[in-house]
């Protein structure tokens, strides 16, 4: 029988300033670690550890076991430091002291002119990889088509324009990314993949910072701000749009302390806390000029430095824009002279619309991707990650009420080991179908990161590797993933539920799509066979799901969606920090919290990819959430056959606006 | 005062305890359902709002004033002809609402004009081949009519208009006086929709009071005075009929409230009943409070017009 392992993991400590043993142990206190055990603390100084290395010091160290009374003890053999291949960071150099990012080579990136390895970010971006091998368009060397307009569909209604207004990011963002431009921006073009999270400087021309906490800016003055503002950009924009973010709770992640313009030209941010993904990845909320507010209403307008100008609003019907000429990022893009978001809130009008050749772009869901392959010669399909990500299971109060079974991390394996993950993709994304149809379809297993975050992503069945020194899934938590109703059960009575147990199970009700009900409604057929007998309840997301099961206040187990982004930010942080108003599984992990603070506190992005990918291994024993199949293979999105340049300029969230669409364009 | 004068001040004097009385249902209801505007937005901040930001935001939309006070705040901006502002986009709902009124109030009065058009002749022919084989076809399709859902008749238009003819709804609205031929264009499909509903109503009330109509001793004796079927029919029999027919057209508009709700969401038309369905899904209370107050005015008011036109189409009423 497989029981769970206590395993010593390792501490990322990125800081200048080694933390010793002592500091670290008094902050322990936790029985999920047991209650005596020795962490052992590997000082990540200026150079950097080979994978001899890290074996060499864990057999040196003797390193002891945690125990707990109800877990079995760990055989040694299944050690984490012999058993996985370890912690081979590569040899970079590790940053240190003042980050400046170079104009000329950040402006040579964002136009995906030249080699731009050494620029992507301070700490060098991981090397641009695809979720699956998507077909290059062939006109990406041929001269762009200046002129037309850009046709796409927005399913929800614009609630305000302003996006530091206080209305959810989530409902303003689409439309501001238009119009707006943030301090950095994801790059998008051939060299780089769609789960790229690594930023390039935009309104942003350069900063520094020794700390991670105090960041001084250069602001590129030559953005210029639509009519009727019409002037530069100053510092004085950047401090009122992120202090109005503040006042009206528009950030998505709030780290900010303070802002200061010290010149026209430059800005000072103090953080909260030391953050290497600010400006690397987490690209900022939008600039507003300081006359929002005075000389025009930005709930019902939109000026900024973007791409595109604002062109009209009609309620419920249409939003356009217009090329801005005076772009500071392209002098050609955008190629197209127009954008025009039509509101379609019924997916099967949307789809007729494709279709019919009236709208250039649709996401079409699983069961369409054949009718529209068939219904459209030379459709151009895009395999993109889905917005909804990835998928978990939570259990109630996980740090509370011991008498709930699935306190007992056996049970939490358990429920992990009884689902059939291939089944569940295969129910919700009919892959035999569309690969017997010729469509190709990527998918994976989700870890807590999402399959489709290639970059981050731990393969809980070994086989992917963003890159070959990539960390890997230990063998024994492969087995946590792998589909064994005999183990499950049997791990289920060593917890003392031989019997399983009654439960009730929550899900939100048609706002996640038909996949993520696929999924939800499937779980409890497959916990059935290991004796968890789940009442469904399945719950209105405005009224009950997203006021309180996504917060944690709710019995029993729930299923809930992960959305695509920074693994940092939208799993780790969001999903283990204490007090995160989505950490449904209220999970109060030291450890978690001590390496997810270390994560933030580098600005070399690549070990933080590292250290994201190796913190899987951590999750999945743990198991403090069961990753499921929503997101399990790649979502498509559907092109026009004259669109150019569609399928290599790709990012991820809803930024498209500003990093994508203005280098579509058609012939 | 005459006996119809009298007739209307009580009927006018009824308006304004209805109105109190929905003003406090619709405003209650809301209050009943679990969640509020902020919490819309908890949810939709992905976790960036903690419950301390969830305290201040509840102050600053009164949320936390005890209800009769929100209530009695709401009535006094309505008396003043406020409709409050959007919690959400912080828009004035009096300013948004005219534009939507009138693609609803279009897709509505198109949709009963059809009905009308349709049922009404319809049920007379019923009535008057009575169990014969144009009775039955009538009767049967009226019977359709009203068991097929309207949404699922939209979603089989769009999909099925594309694969045979082509056909797709129009992606923009626009408005009757400045492209009334694209108008018309989007609108008829929705509007013929929403009306096979109705029209099946009317057409077995028609029928079923024609019939009776018919059997009335006038009818008997408009024949007996040698006059032409049609006559008789048009002239005598359905007159007599029209006063109920009209009143059942009318208590449609509830229906057509309803129905327009799914329409406008299915072929993306701008009108009141998708800006209803945002506003309950956010819980944007001063939106669904105007759009369901107006609703239920327009309802009230329509009532009393029929009233008042039934009176006018027969005499022994307003005696």
């Amino acid at each position: 029988m497989t029981g769970p392992l206590t395993t010593t993991y390792e501490e990322f400590s990125f800081n200048e300033r080694a933390l010793s043993l002592a500091e670290l142990t008094p902050r322990l206190g936790d029985q999920q670690l047991g209650r005596s055990s020795r962490i052992e603390v590997w000082v990540v100084d200026k150079r950097a550890l080979s994978a001899r290395d890290y074996r060499r010091r864990s057999e040196q160290s003797g390193i002891s076991r945690s125990t707990r009374e109800d877990e079995p003890q760990m055989d040694p053999k299944d050690n984490y430091w012999t058993k996985s291949r370890g912690m081979a960071v590569s040899r970079r150099r590790f940053l240190h002291g003042s980050v400046v990012v170079s104009v000329g080579a950040a402006t040579a990136a964002i136009l995906g002119c030249g080699d731009d390895d050494d620029t992507q970010s301070q700490g060098g971006a991981p090397s641009p990889t695809s979720a699956s091998p998507q077909p290059s368009s062939s006109a990406v060397a041929a001269k762009p088509v200046r002129g037309g307009t850009w046709r796409a569909i927005q399913t929800s209604e614009v609630q305000s324009f302003d996006a530091l207004g206080g209305v959810p990011v989530n409902a303003t963002g689409k439309f501001a990314a238009f119009v707006y431009s943030s301090l950095t921006r994801l790059p998008a073009g051939p060299k780089y993949s769609a789960s790229n999270y690594t930023a390039v400087p935009d309104l942003a021309l350069s900063w520094e910072s020794a700390d991670l906490v105090d960041f001084v800016i250069k602001l590129n003055t030559k953005a210029k701000f639509h009519a009727p503002v019409s002037r530069a950009l100053e510092a004085e924009d950047v401090v009122f749009s992120y202090s109005k973010a503040k006042a009206n709770k528009s950030f998505s992640n709030d780290i900010y302390d303070s802002f200061q313009a010290i010149d026209k030209e430059t800005v000072r941010f103090r953080l909260k806390a030391p953050n290497g993904l600010f400006l690397t990845s987490d690209r900022g909320i939008v600039i507003q000029p300081k006359e929002a507010g005075s000389l025009f209403d930005p709930a019902k307008k939109m000026v900024g430095t973007g791409p595109w100008m604002f062109g009209e609003y009609r309620p419920g019907s249409l939003v356009r824009y217009v090329r801005n000429p005076e772009w500071h990022i392209s002098a050609e893009a955008p190629y197209f002279d127009a954008v025009e978001l039509s509101i379609v809130p019924e997916y099967a009008n949307g789809l007729t619309q494709f279709l019919g050749g009236n709208v250039d772009e649709f996401a079409v869901q699983a069961n369409d991707v054949l009718r529209v392959k068939s219904s459209l010669k030379d459709v151009q399909y895009f395999r993109a990650q889905p917005a909804l990500a990835g998928s978990y299971i939570s259990f109630a109060n996980n740090a509370g009420d011991e008498k709930q079974p699935w306190q007992n991390p056996l049970v939490r394996q358990a429920v992990s080991m009884a689902l059939n993950r291939d089944d569940l993709t295969e129910a919700a994304y009919n892959i035999k179908r569309l690969k017997d149809g010729g469509i190709e379809v990527d998918s994976g297993w989700n870890n807590i990161v999402p399959n489709g975050t290639r970059d981050y992503w731990l393969d809980p069945q070994g086989k992917f590797h963003a890159k070959a020194s990539d960390p890997g899934m230990t063998p024994v938590n492969m087995k946590f993933f792998a589909y064994n109703v005999a183990e499950a059960k049997k791990m289920m009575e060593a917890a003392g539920f031989k019997d399983g147990f009654k439960a009730r199970y929550h899900y939100a009700l048609k706002q996640y799509g038909e996949e993520y009900r696929i999924v939800s409604e499937l779980v409890p057929v497959y916990l059935k066979a290991i004796g968890i007998d789940l009442e469904l309840v399945p719950e209105d997301y405005s009224s009950q799901y997203v006021v309180k099961t996504i917060r944690g206040e709710h019995d029993g187990l729930a299923h809930h969606p992960l959305g695509s982004g920074n693994p940092l930010i939208s799993t780790f942080d969001r999903s283990y920090t204490v007090g995160s108003p989505r950490n449904p599984g209220m999970v109060n992990d030291p450890y978690l919290t001590r390496q997810i603070a270390s994560l933030y506190a580098t600005a070399d992005q690549e070990k933080a990819r590292i250290g994201m990918i190796a913190l899987q291994n951590y999750t999945t024993e743990k198991m403090y959430y069961v990753p499921t199949q929503l997101g399990g293979a790649s979502a498509s999105v559907a092109y026009q056959p004259n669109l150019k340049n569609v399928l290599d300029y790709q990012v991820n969230q809803f930024n498209q606006g500003n990093e994508t669409i203005p280098f579509y364009w058609r012939a | 005062m005459t006996g119809v004068n009298a007739y209307l001040v009580r009927r006018l004097a009824l308006v304004i305890p209805t109105v109190i009385g929905v003003t406090i249902v619709v405003f209650g209801t809301l209050r009943l359902l679990p969640g509020d505007a902020v919490d819309q937005m908890l949810g939709g901040s992905y976790g960036a709002l903690t419950d301390d930001d969830r305290k201040e935001l509840v102050e600053r939309y009164s949320l936390d004033e005890p209800v009769y006070q929100q209530y009695g705040k709401w009535i006094g901006s309505l008396v003043r002809g406020d409709l409050g502002k959007s919690v959400v986009t912080g828009r004035s709902v009096k300013s948004e609402l005219p534009e939507r009124i009138v693609v609803s109030a279009e897709l509505g009065l198109f949709a009963v004009m059809i009905a009308t058009i349709v049922g009404v002749p319809s049920g007379v022919i019923s009535a008057v081949h009575q169990n014969g084989f144009v009775d039955h076809i009538i009767r049967s399709s009226a019977v359709l009519f009203l068991a097929l859902p309207s949404f699922w008749l939209a979603l089989l238009t769009i999909g099925y208009g594309f694969e045979w003819f082509g056909w797709t709804p129009p992606l923009r609205y626009e408005q009757l006086w400045d492209k009334p031929a694209q108008n018309l264009k989007i609108i008829t499909v929705p509007g013929v929709i929403l009306a096979g509903h109705i029209a099946g109503i009317t057409m077995r009330f028609a029928r079923s009071t024609m019939l009776e109509s018919l059997r009335e001793d006038f009818v008997r004796t408009a024949r007996a005075k040698g006059l032409r079927e049609r006559s008789v029919v048009t002239r005598h029999a359905l007159r007599a009929a029209a006063a109920p027919v009209i009143t059942v057209i009318a208590l449609q508009v509830p229906v057509v409230i309803g129905g327009s709700v799914i329409l406008e969401q299915i072929f993306s038309l701008p009108g009141t009943g998708r800006m209803l369905l945002d506003g309950i899904r956010l819980r944007d209370y001063p939106v669904v409070q105007a759009i369901v107050l107006l609703s239920a005015a327009l309802v009230i008011v329509v009532n009393l017009a029929v009233d008042i036109l039934n009176m006018r189409l027969d005499p022994r009423i307003s005696s």
